[in-house]
């Protein structure tokens, strides 16, 4: 499990004063769980991700693993830590180097982490990540600009999968999806949660996307949460008056509900 | 078509080319057809890649190293081939348009002011006039103290602020269309319902009508009284809004409508299989039918018109509504 406490993150700004970007942030991923954080910009949802990852070290506060302070992990434990929490980015065409096949960025993980498998192994590996995550493994030749959005998408989480993290760090992984798309990539993150025990940290500013995938739910604003709690309790009766602004913003769609009659069937035959 | 001859706007069998580097063409927008009445607000909704940001700015000639065929009639004034002075004298003064990003928009080194009366000056009003009329229009978009944030520069503005700029300068010239091409997609969600409100009650006051773009499903039922949705370059499916959600006549409106996360249920999200084909290689049949659980042999060879549907719309399906539900 992930602990995150008190963390605390100030930039300076110009002149002598700075601005806190995260101030006293507490936030927990027990194994298997799945996790929302929701923020608008400047909320230091970011900042904290980049903490996480150990791109940006706290003022104060800590994060533990197993409670293991993850500032102080070196060697062979970091590199198990960065084994175990992996990252999904928004943009997929940003994150995956448009010159590798989809078998190098998949299979380069599993090298990197030294894990003792022949290339043979390792290729019946990468075919098997490329069918979990619904991709057809005749195409681990082809390079990420021949594949959709959701498609390459997909191919980051095999890449993600490939080195079997406990934790799978989301940072808007469908915000620059098309609608039709972004569900095949929720329906695969919410089935590797439910049936394969990863756990979530999902980071996203779509409360209705955070809701369908996320059990317990933060609500982060100015580098403090503002509330946390239960997916059903956050949106049937929000405490913060910020979490209301949020949940009243979402369009109201109440009413607008297809008819039985015209729903989309027979859906199960669509299932990615 | 009694349609057509109320419309403020109207679209019939647009088609555009974009250039390739090799000297042929790709064909970008296949057969788009929609009309917008005097006060009217339509949604365009499609995904990237769609053709409806290009039909949009098509309309204002704002591509023209793309070939444009086809009709585009605004006030029984043709647009398609329209010279350049009869195309800037609608710019601004009959159509106003806003785009996705503000700040992309806005002039650095201009104050606000000055840039919201730029269309008024370039008509040839006078400054005193032209900064009356952008006071008196900033203050309609909700912007308080609009006399003293008039000196400002873009810079000092948030990002909704920017996006009530550039509402401003599309609608300081008065014009009878809106144009709104995603002017929200770049905000935090909060901002964004704002700016939408704010859209749908200047448009309802001025009796203005929108065409509205989007790929968000979700903020189309707060403005539109009609949606026309497209897919790979063509109009698949026009709806009255409340048809467009509760019947939707189109497979893949359904799609669409079935793979958007809700707050009032669980279901489990539809998800669409492949993505919509590229340009360079739409099938001659119906473009969804590769991705359509209904399709047949006739959706694969043929390419269904746009008629009307049951529900006082117009769909592109050889099979809807007939075959795939809502028999009774």
């Amino acid at each position: 499990m992930i602990e995150v406490t008190g963390l605390t993150k100030h930039f300076r700004t110009r002149g002598a004063s700075s601005v806190a970007a995260l101030d006293g942030v507490d936030l927990r991923v027990p194994d298997g769980a799945a996790v929302g954080l929701v923020g608008e910009s400047g909320s230091g949802k970011s900042t904290l991700l980049r903490c996480l990852m150990r791109l940006e070290q706290a003022d104060s506060g800590s994060i533990t693993v197993d409670g293991a302070d993850v500032a102080r992990l070196r060697g062979r434990a970091l590199a198990g830590y960065r084994r175990d929490v992996q990252t999904v980015f928004q943009d997929p065409m940003a994150s995956l180097n448009p010159r590798m096949t989809v078998r190098q960025l998949v299979e380069e993980g599993m090298i990197v982490h030294r894990r003792r498998m022949s290339a043979q192994r390792r290729l019946a590996r990468v075919d098997e990540l490329l069918e979990r995550v619904g991709l057809d493994p005749a195409h681990r030749d082809r390079r990420p600009a021949s594949f959709s959005g959701g498609q390459r998408q997909r191919i980051a989480i095999a890449r993600a999968l490939a080195v079997e993290p406990r934790v799978l760090v989301c940072d808007e992984p469908v915000a620059a999806l098309d609608v039709s798309i972004q569900a095949q990539v929720l329906n695969l993150l919410a089935d590797m949660n439910r049936n394969d025990g990863l756990a979530l940290l999902f980071v996203a500013h779509d409360l209705a996307v955070v809701r369908y995938l996320c059990d317990e739910i933060s609500v982060l604003r100015q580098g403090r949460i503002v509330e946390r709690a239960t997916r059903d309790a956050l949106f049937t009766s929000p405490q913060a008056d910020y979490t209301r602004e949020l949940i009243a913003a979402v369009p109201d769609q109440a009413e607008l509900r297809p008819a039985a009659d015209y729903t989309l069937t027979p859906t199960e035959t669509l299932e990615v | 078509m009694t349609m057509a001859e109320q419309a403020l706007l109207t679209i019939d069998g647009l088609a555009i080319d974009a250039p390739r580097p090799d000297g042929s063409t790709v064909r970008l927008v296949d057969g788009v057809g929609l009309a917008v009445a005097p006060g009217e607000r339509v949604a365009l909704v499609g995904e990237s890649g769609s053709g409806k940001s290009v039909t949009a700015r098509a309309i204002l000639g704002l591509d023209p190293e793309l070939t444009v065929t086809g009709s585009i009639r605004f006030d029984g004034r043709e647009l398609v081939g329209a010279d350049r002075k009869t195309l800037a004298a609608v710019r601004g003064r009959d159509i106003g348009m806003v785009f996705q990003d503000p700040l992309s928009a806005l002039d650095p080194l201009m104050t606000v002011g000055d840039q919201i009366a730029q269309p008024l000056r370039a008509r040839g009003m006078r400054r005193s006039a032209a900064l009356a009329a952008a006071e008196r229009t900033l203050g309609e978009l909700g912007v308080a103290d609009a006399r003293r944030r008039m000196r400002s520069y873009p810079h000092e503005f948030s990002g909704g602020m920017r996006q009530r700029v550039v509402l401003a300068m599309a609608l300081v010239g008065e014009p009878r269309l809106l144009i709104a091409d995603e002017p929200t997609t770049a905000l935090d969600v909060r901002v964004q319902a704002q700016v939408m409100q704010l859209l749908t009650d200047v448009a309802a006051s001025r009796g203005l009508a929108v065409l509205f773009i989007t790929h968000d499903v979700g903020v189309v039922g707060d403005l539109a009284d009609r949606t026309v949705v497209m897919y790979s370059g063509r109009t698949v499916e026009t709806a009255p809004v409340g048809d467009f959600f509760r019947r939707p006549a189109h497979p893949y409106t359904r799609g669409l409508l079935a793979a958007v996360p809700r707050l009032d249920h669980d279901d489990r999200l539809v998800s669409l299989p492949g993505a919509p084909p590229r340009p360079e290689s739409r099938p001659v049949g119906c473009a969804f039918a590769d991705r359509c659980a209904f399709a047949t042999a006739v959706c694969r060879a043929e390419r269904p018109p746009l008629r009307p549907s049951a529900t006082g719309g117009e769909v592109a399906c050889h099979l809807a509504p007939e075959t795939i539900g809502a028999a009774s």
